[in-house]
């Protein structure tokens, strides 16, 4: 075969590393973007006032953390950390429970064949059809009624109701996915229903709990709506505490900032935290 | 002239992973060639580099005397069917089948009878109106061939086509498979790692092994002249006998635990002379033969107890351990002893193979000659 | 121990009837395969020694216990799901304990003696090297083995498997097959195996009952099965190739029975006529297994014209389907002739030993 027309590999490999570095760039660019607000409310925490307002903007600076220092021991009355304090309540406790609760709807649902499944299923997603703002006089009235006003309770309760609809059907997708012969064989083995919920389907929607789990919380930590109506005062959260914040006459911008980066710290932590739970594919190779 | 050429082809993944190692293959026109070995032997990576869905790291693949390294999928005018049928859920057969004349934009009337054509070739005429998810699998991977035949390409491409089928339904589309080809004359590659499959279908057998070619014939060849152990025990339907070895003192004998088994002499020099000493006997269990009872007396014997019997018909297979190993021997089902017995095996020394401490086949050479 | 016996046993699903009054007895220590296509039945029976699937009437008994309506758990059985089912948060060693720590068996295994039958069990199938492993490491070959290791650990009375050796590679499976053969000798529990493929049934169970859209169509022992089938389905089923099943039509020639086919005539033995004669219409079947049919060079008396539908090779020989009437014939040949698709070659059939069946109903004609 000497007709063969030699390779002309580099010509290929040349126009594709153009356009991967066209690419990259592209990222980068849309990464900076998304990232620059972030930047701006950390190095804003950082400046001094003057700093903040110089323009052109001051980009090198040394940094200082009196604002973190006055938003956390010198403002009088209530200090940002207990605010922060009760978000970190109202937002472990109600994803907990919309993880614990939803997960057993899901398993329940997806599980058990009774009249009325796909019913059930399809009411408590229809939950989340109408925008919340629609039933926020109702929610007043009842916590108000229960003498649950400005606490963290009230907001536990509403969040963890919120959260459910969406954690169920999430894991009952996540349980629909095990294959069935796992479950069957731990019957045969010796369990009960019960049983194997705990020791062997909820291990195995591992991911599934850590993606719900972190969804829940984002969602319980940001709320602003409810929680301003519901606790605006000892019971507040930090969203609500941020707020007031904008709301006075002349805004301490370092101030604000520190606030800001610190509410944003919890979250992600907890996010990064439970991300390693996230990879998929855990049921891999059980079953061929 | 080869229809195919892979020249000294190899492919390397991004992670360091030597899929295909210089393999050196020439197909020609209107063949059937079956690439069997088991997983990850490499036979998916050159199936996938041949139809363009995976690079070529380095080497030249030839068709029709063309260099097609670099020609797109779509422009090697091949056909694929994989082991999951691929076939589309929202589409009726008809248009399953119908899908490579329809992108090809044919006209209306030729497709209709090209589709009508190919649905009677492959006796699925009634289904044309169904949907792929109301057949059985059996059905759907006709579905699929006739999507693959439809087109006339140039070549078909197939992977374990047959992988997901039942037993019974998998012999009857063998049957089809090798009428198909016949009737179109198309130039297939089959892969497999059913050595079955491969010899049922296909008209010779390229067996790979770690990204490696290792051996290329009819089945004959294979089963007779392999030239290494893994050939060996790959292929034959019940696993060739393998046992530890080695060269008597006088050079005329092999010891496989305390028995002797007689050389040809043409056989004892190839030993001689590349005999390194850990030998393995292999010996297919077509070629092994019981005697009952009194162990000790022939030298060429070895005893063994009796401990599997698995009839398979007409022949059944014996399983005996012996003080070299396990021993198969396949023998008419009219005189099986029973389980427990000790009995005699007796080797055709004419048919084993002898593999030194590197594995390849000492005897092949000499056989080849004889 | 026990044997499993199944007593008019009724299940529908849906509107679909799948058993209706199905008995068969599986006895004690006894390894019973169950045979069939897709469909036909098997896993569903086998559900239902479980506890996993209930049927709408009829008995189970375990040994001289009606097990109808206990939960699995209390059947003291044992199963290998055909796709190994593990658990694949847990290792090895976890896997095979799980059983001996549900809560039925509370109290009953001390923690020392768990790991006691952990290791004798993985040492049996040759997976004490693996313990600390994950499921999910292993190869199909070793998670075949923790799957049967779990299945067995608790000393169940009855061993239930699925398709236990058909995803492993051919080596592999020969090898599995002689292992749990072995492993069935050696601790005598009464086995029901379900598969697909009559090779590993023939080789592996001491009874075979072979099923059909839920029904037994025949149990036997393996040879019983090859030699005598009771229908047509078990001689269409059973062997490799399966008998190749000719119709064809009874007629009286000369005062002697015949048989026409595809224009064809050909005569019976004294024992095959007496036998046609029982039959109740002249619409007959006629079994022929690859030894009975050989290929001729010229037409010779007796000898039938017929078309090469495929070929391929199994081992050394060629397999030839050949389109004969409305039927195919499977023939083998050791002799290198070069046939296409589409050759008309000449076959010789010899009846003797052939089997015949009622077309209609597809059962055996009777011995006289």
């Amino acid at each position: 075969m000497s007709t063969i027309v030699p390779d002309k590999k580099n010509a290929v490999g040349a126009a594709t590393g153009a356009r991967n570095l066209a690419i990259y760039l592209a990222a980068c660019l849309f990464v900076g973007f998304g990232l620059f607000p972030l930047y701006m409310m950390i190095t804003t925490s950082l400046k001094t006032d003057q700093q903040t307002f110089a323009w052109p903007p001051v980009w090198l600076f040394t940094p200082r953390f009196q604002s973190y220092y006055n938003a956390l021991f010198v403002f009088g009355g209530r200090s940002a950390d207990h605010y922060l304090f009760n978000s970190l309540v109202v937002t472990l406790s109600s994803s907990a429970l919309a993880v614990f609760l939803g997960a057993m709807a899901a398993y329940g649902l997806a599980r058990f064949r009774f009249r009325g499944n796909r019913d059930v299923a399809f009411y408590i997603l229809s939950t989340r059809f109408a925008p919340p703002v629609g039933f926020i006089v109702p929610i007043y009235l009842m916590v108000q009624r229960s003498g649950l006003l400005d606490t963290q309770i009230a907001l536990i309760v509403v969040y963890t109701s919120m959260n459910l609809s969406f954690v169920t059907w999430i894991l009952r997708g996540f349980f629909l996915e095990i294959p069935i012969e796992i479950e069957e064989a731990a019957l045969v083995d010796g369990y009960t229903r019960w049983q194997i919920f705990l020791r062997v389907a909820l291990p195995l929607v591992r991911p599934g709990l850590a993606a719900t789990a972190i969804l829940s919380a984002i969602f319980s930590w940001n709320e602003f709506l409810f929680a301003s109506i519901l606790a605006p005062g000892d019971a507040a959260t930090i969203p609500v505490y941020l707020a007031g914040f904008s709301a006075s006459m002349n805004i301490d911008w370092g101030e604000y900032m520190a606030v800001g980066t610190m509410a944003v710290l919890p979250i992600m932590i907890f996010t990064l935290a439970l991300q390693r739970h996230l990879v998929r594919g855990l049921t891999f190779g059980a079953v061929r | 002239m080869p229809r195919v050429e892979f020249n000294r082809i190899c492919k390397t993944y991004a992670d360091g992973t030597r899929a295909v190692v210089d393999l050196d293959l020439a197909v020609a026109d209107r063949e059937f060639l079956c690439v069997l070995g088991p997983s990850g032997c490499g036979k998916s990576s050159t199936l996938r580099m041949l139809a363009g869905l995976e690079s070529i790291s380095s080497g030249d693949l030839v068709l029709d005397g063309r260099r097609i390294n670099d020609v797109p999928p779509q422009a090697r005018d091949m056909a694929m069917v994989f082991e999951n049928y691929a076939l589309y859920p929202h589409l009726r057969v008809f248009e399953n089948i119908a899908m490579p004349l329809v992108a090809r934009r044919r006209p209306r009337a030729e497709i209709r009878e090209r589709v009508q054509q190919v649905a009677e070739t492959l006796q699925i005429v009634e289904y044309l109106r169904q949907r792929p998810q109301t057949l059985s699998g059996g059905q759907r991977q006709r579905v699929a061939l006739g999507r693959a035949i439809v087109r006339r390409p140039k070549m078909f491409l197939m992977d374990e086509p047959l992988g997901h089928l039942e037993a019974y339904l998998r012999v009857q589309l063998r049957a089809e498979l090798r009428r198909l080809h016949e009737r179109l004359g198309a130039t297939t590659i089959y892969i497999t790692h059913d050595q079955e499959e491969a010899e049922a279908v296909s008209d010779r057998i390229a067996v790979m092994e770690n990204g490696r070619l290792q051996q290329l014939g009819s089945l004959v060849d294979l089963l007779d002249r392999p030239i290494n152990r893994f050939v060996a025990e790959f292929i034959g339907r019940i696993p060739i006998n393998m046992l530890p070895a080695r060269l008597a003192g006088d050079g005329q004998n092999l010891q496989v635990g305390a028995a002797m088994m007689p050389l040809s002499g043409a056989q004892s020099a190839k030993l001689r002379s590349g005999g390194t000493d850990p030998l393995t006997l292999g010996i297919r269990p077509e070629h092994v033969a019981l005697s009952s009872g009194s162990a000790g007396e022939t030298i060429s014997g070895l005893s063994g107890r009796v401990r599997v019997i698995e009839p398979q018909g007409d022949s059944t297979v014996i399983i005996a351990d012996t003080p070299a190993g396990r021993v198969s021997a396949l023998v008419p089902s009219g005189c099986v002893p029973s389980a427990g017995e000790v009995i005699e095996l007796h080797f055709a020394m004419d048919c084993a193979h002898v593999f030194g401490a590197d594995n390849i086949n000492l005897l092949r050479a000499a056989r080849n000659s004889e | 121990m026990a044997g499993i016996y199944f007593r008019d046993i009724y299940k529908s699903f849906g509107t679909s009837r799948l058993f209706e009054g199905l008995s068969l007895a599986c006895p004690d220590r006894k390894y019973l395969c169950l045979l069939g296509p897709s469909g036909c039945g098997k896993t569903t029976l086998m559900r239902i020694v479980a506890g996993l699937t209930e049927p709408d009437s009829g008995e189970v008994l375990i040994g001289d216990k009606r097990v109808n309506g206990l939960p699995p758990a209390s059947r003291n059985i044992g199963l290998a799901f055909q796709n190994y089912a593990l658990y694949p948060h847990l290792s090895v060693a976890g896997n095979l304990a799980f059983p001996l720590r549900a809560p039925i068996r509370r109290g009953r295994y001390r923690q020392a003696e768990i790991e006691e039958r952990v290791k004798r069990v993985a040492a049996l199938l040759r997976i004490d090297q693996l313990l600390h492993r994950r499921v999910n490491q292993l190869s199909g070959g070793q998670q075949q083995r923790v799957a049967l290791g779990r299945a067995l650990i608790h000393d169940p009375g009855v061993l239930l498997l699925d398709e236990p050796v058909t995803h492993l590679d051919a080596r592999l499976r020969y090898e599995m097959r002689a292992e749990i053969k072995l492993l069935h000798d050696r601790i005598g529990t009464t086995t029901i195996h379900v598969t697909h493929d009559q090779q590993e049934a023939l080789a592996m169970g001491d009874l075979i009952a072979v099923m059909r859209n839920g029904r037994i169509e025949q149990l036997g022992a393996p040879l019983e099965l090859y030699h005598e089938p009771a229908t047509a389905f078990v001689a269409g089923f059973i062997g490799d190739p399966p008998m190749s099943l000719v119709h064809a039509r009874l007629a009286q020639e000369n005062g002697n029975t015949i048989v026409q086919v595809a224009g064809s005539s050909l005569s019976l033995s004294e024992a095959l006529a007496a036998q046609a004669n029982m039959a109740p219409s002249r619409e007959i079947i006629v079994g022929l297994r690859p030894k009975q049919v050989a290929l001729v060079e010229r037409p010779e008396a007796g000898a039938v014209a017929t078309t090469v539908y495929s070929h391929g090779r199994v081992g050394r020989e060629q397999q030839l389907v050949l389109t004969f009437g409305r039927d195919e014939v499977h023939c083998r040949t050791s002799s290198a002739i070069h046939v296409t698709t589409g050759d008309k070659v000449w076959l010789s059939i010899s009846l003797d030993g052939a089997k015949l069946f009622d077309a209609a109903s597809g059962r055996a004609l009777a011995h006289t």
